[in-house]
């Protein structure tokens, strides 16, 4: 579809519009822009402008050995959870788009409800029950909950990913006598790799970015990241918060462009 | 069984084991008295007391305020975004795809140090923040609607005479009621919901917000079962904002574009 | 209703010339097409009249006015497009009336007119309707109705028919020619199909590649096209080469078949398809391959003619063009 053009408009409504995007587009970065130009400053304080650059600050949070383990917490519970989620979404997804039975809809909706409701009201409801059936330990709480909220978005990258998938060529294996474990692993998972990738990445940064389902089974010493700096936020903060922060955004941004380039690269699923 | 169900069952174990019935039991817990048996006490103690009813009000008037703020900013925002050129277009999702690549807690913290702490810790702080949070999201929705709309169409309008504030009252503003809705509706149940922004930057704020509420219940004051009351009674009101707001985007003019995905 | 005049109109695109007209004139009243195939700079000349298209060069001048540098809402126009381009979310009744306000229709009047129209297009009791109710020919009549509701200066039309089954084309320009000579509107019409431009127009421009090839009546471009471009173009022609290597361009119908008698070299009839409405019979003579069509089957002694039979060809001198 050709791209709507600004015809017609006069030049002071074009000035206007430029003038306010441009607005726009810096409130949007302004406080994350601020975050990591301070977290290069020298000096002892997040004072802004800073006075001059230096990574003392980054080099310090090799001393902050929460910062550390809680990258370390928060990775471990991301990968464990998203590679669980991407798992239960292969048949999951094979079901939905391949599969005929009633109620499909109904439980397509209901698989992906965790990413409808509210993160508090999941949190609560896992922290409740998870203290009935006598799960203490915040680690296990912590991942089952991620698995639960990654599945939505894992199930969305594969079934995006199937639906791509000539459904055809899973036919013509069958009728080339193939049972439908052999078209499985010889046919479609090939072709399901980009889905699969999607899904472990979307998963990965869903679980290390999640704050709010995750505040209510946080314990001891398993604190992800982001709650680790949402904690300091609340008491006192020095520049070494900005230093892990841009720490942690350039991470996710890495792995989002890693996403956005093998979604790409491979993305012609039917051959 | 039908073919392909048995596919399900791990999914769904997992879902119903770890999800399902955790929220039935939160509903459960809710209606549960001390002494085990049934009762609506939880719910009558939340809506007689002012402090808790008003904290519902408070989060729900919040919510519509940075809305409103929200699609009002957004708005014109996103008509650039549909008018710019592919090349223009790819730079600019880079820059509202934000959310996706700096957590929630960074941006609070970003605001923290660009805000005078007069503004900060306070209602005035909430909605900033709150705004900021939700832009990307309403924008992308709104953007993601006016690509439904034929350029045909504002063409057509231009050769019967429209001005272009005409073509924009009258043919952009009905066609991408759709995208108002869905992204009102989406940033409505996230502001209902947002924990991190009223605890961090609502100061003496903080605690008439019902997500806030909801965690000082279950973790401070221990009352599990009023908590559980609370939990049911956000779930809810975000239930109904989403099922009013499908049912707003079936009823409209513009409906029809989805009903019968009619491509003039 | 005004003549349209445009002058030195040019575009290019990454380098590559879309548009070079050096001067056209469309008459007050008249229905002109603007006739060629794909990327010929027919739509991109209509766009350009409207206002959509903007020219790197040229001016385009309305009823006098010179309107090169007017938005396209302020030149009183009326277009038809491609796919219709109804408002979805408008009744036919708002759609049609939606030029109105704009125009200066007094609010008491906008009923009246938007009824006459509807009526105008053979369609009087759809006002209520929405667009996705209507199928395709219907939802041309009421793009048309909108954009004569409030009588333009210039109609301008693309492609308008070219969405439409066979038959329903037949019967729409029909309903084409009815409306332009009642309303007496100027009429601007793109297409690629020549018969369309032939059976519709008081004057036809070929285009190719940017650049005007030749305008001229209906007539004059089927009986004296002004090159092979437009004679191979418009309508089937046969292109011979003479020995001087010229070529001549002589259409089907002109030509006539007779039994091969005393001819040194006489043609054998190598394909005879019925047309249904005609005979075609391609014959391979001196090295070249001619289209001859009659009404009515060659018939040599009784038996009619095929494939293998031997044949003389026969054409007036008069009916042939012949290019250098």
């Amino acid at each position: 579809m050709r791209n709507p053009t600004s015809r017609g408009r006069s030049v002071e409504a074009g000035l206007v519009s430029t003038v306010y995007n441009v607005l726009a587009y810096a409130f949007l970065l302004a406080p994350i822009l601020v975050v990591i130009a301070l977290s290069f400053t020298s000096g002892n304080t997040l004072a802004f402008p800073p006075p001059g650059l230096s990574l003392r600050w980054f080099r310090y949070l090799a001393d902050r050995s929460e910062f550390i383990s809680s990258a370390l917490v928060g990775g471990q519970i991301a990968i464990i959870a998203s590679v669980t989620a991407a798992a239960l979404s292969i048949p999951a997804a094979l079901a939905l788009t391949r599969g005929q039975f009633r109620f499909k809809t109904a439980i397509e909706g209901l698989l992906m409800s965790p990413a409808i409701l509210p993160g508090i009201i999941t949190g609560v409801a896992l922290l409740q029950y998870f203290t009935m059936i006598g799960l203490v330990r915040s680690f296990p709480r912590l991942v089952i909950a991620h698995v639960i909220i990654c599945l939505p978005y894992a199930m969305r990258s594969m079934t995006a990913c199937l639906r791509g998938i000539d459904p055809d060529l899973e036919e013509a294996s069958r009728t080339l006598g193939a049972s439908p474990w052999r078209t499985f692993r010889r046919v479609l998972l090939p072709l399901l790799k980009p889905g699969v990738i999607a899904a472990l990445i979307f998963s990965f940064v869903t679980s290390f970015d999640n704050v709010v389902v995750s505040i209510y089974l946080v314990g001891g010493d398993t604190v992800t990241l982001p709650i680790r700096i949402f904690t300091y936020l609340e008491w006192q903060f020095d520049p070494s918060i900005a230093a892990i922060s841009t720490i942690f955004v350039a991470v996710t941004t890495i792995v989002i462009i890693v996403v956005e380039r093998v979604t790409g690269i491979t993305a012609e699923p039917s051959a | 069984m039908k073919r392909g169900a048995l596919l399900l069952a791990a999914p769904m174990s997992v879902a119903v084991v770890f999800f399902f019935t955790p929220l039935l039991l939160l509903a459960y817990r809710s209606l549960a008295a001390p002494t085990g048996a049934l009762t609506l006490d939880h719910y009558a103690r939340f809506f007689a007391d002012g402090y808790y009813l008003g904290g519902l009000g408070v989060t729900m008037g919040t919510a519509l305020l940075v809305t409103l703020i929200t699609l009002t900013c957004a708005y014109p925002v996103a008509l650039s975004y549909w008018r710019a050129s592919p090349r223009l277009k790819s730079l600019l999702i880079v820059l509202l795809l934000s959310p996706f690549y700096a957590n929630i807690v960074v941006k609070v913290f970003g605001w923290m140090l660009i805000l005078p702490s007069s503004w900060l810790n306070g209602y005035l702080g909430v909605l900033i923040v709150s705004v900021h949070r939700d832009l990307p999201f309403m924008v992308l929705l709104l953007a993601s609607a006016m690509t439904r709309i034929d350029p045909d169409w504002i063409e057509s309008a231009q050769t019967c005479g429209a001005t272009p504030a005409r073509v924009l009252r009258t043919i952009i503003w009905p066609l991408s009621i759709p995208g108002v809705v869905s992204g009102s509706t989406l940033v409505f149940s996230l502001t209902m919901a947002a924990y991190v922004v009223p605890a961090i930057v609502g100061g003496p704020w903080r605690g008439r917000f019902l997500p806030v509420s909801l965690y000082q219940q279950m973790t401070i004051a221990q009352d599990w079962a009023f908590g559980a009351a609370i939990g049911v009674i956000l779930l809810v009101a975000s239930l109904i904002t989403i099922a009013a707001g499908n049912w707003l985007i079936k009823h409209s003019k513009a409906g029809v574009l989805v009903r019968e995905g009619f491509d003039a | 209703m005004a003549a349209v005049r445009i002058e030195g109109l040019s575009k290019s695109f990454n380098g590559h010339t879309v548009l070079d007209i050096e001067a056209l004139d469309i008459q007050n009243g008249e229905f002109f097409a603007l006739l060629g195939p794909s990327g010929c700079g027919k739509t991109t000349t209509l766009r350009s009249i409207a206002g959509l298209a903007e020219p790197d060069r040229g001016r385009i001048v309305i009823g006098g006015h010179d309107v090169t540098t007017v938005p396209t809402a302020a030149r009183n126009l009326g277009m038809v497009f491609q796919r219709y381009a109804l408002f979805p979310h408008l009744t036919v009744a708002e759609n049609i009336g939606y030029g109105l306000t704009e125009h200066k229709v007094a609010p008491s009047e906008r009923d009246a007119r938007v009824a006459d129209t509807l009526a105008l297009v053979g369609l009087p009791d759809f006002g209520a309707r929405y667009p996705h109710q209507l199928s395709g020919g219907e939802q041309q009549r009421i793009a048309l109705a909108r954009a004569i509701v409030y009588r333009p200066d210039v109609l301008l039309l693309d492609e308008p028919l070219s969405n439409l089954d066979a038959k329903l084309r037949v019967t729409m320009r029909a309903e084409l020619k009815r409306l332009h000579w009642s309303l007496a509107l100027t009429t601007v019409f793109v297409t690629h199909d020549q018969q369309e431009a032939l059976a519709l127009s008081d004057r036809i421009a070929v285009m190719r590649d940017g650049k005007i090839e030749q305008i001229g009546t209906p007539s004059q471009i089927y009986e004296q096209p002004a090159s092979i471009y437009v004679a191979d173009f418009v309508g089937a022609t046969n292109l011979l080469r003479d020995d001087g290597g010229r070529t001549i361009a002589i259409k089907p119908e002109r030509v006539r078949l007779a039994a091969a008698s005393g001819v040194d070299e006489p043609g054998v009839i190598v394909g005879v398809s019925y047309l249904g409405s005609a005979y075609s019979y391609l014959i391979s003579v001196r090295g070249q391959q001619i289209e001859a069509r009659t009404a009515q089957p060659v018939m040599f002694g009784g038996r009619a003619a095929t494939s293998g039979d031997t044949v003389t060809v026969i054409f007036d001198p008069r009916d042939a063009r012949v290019f250098p």
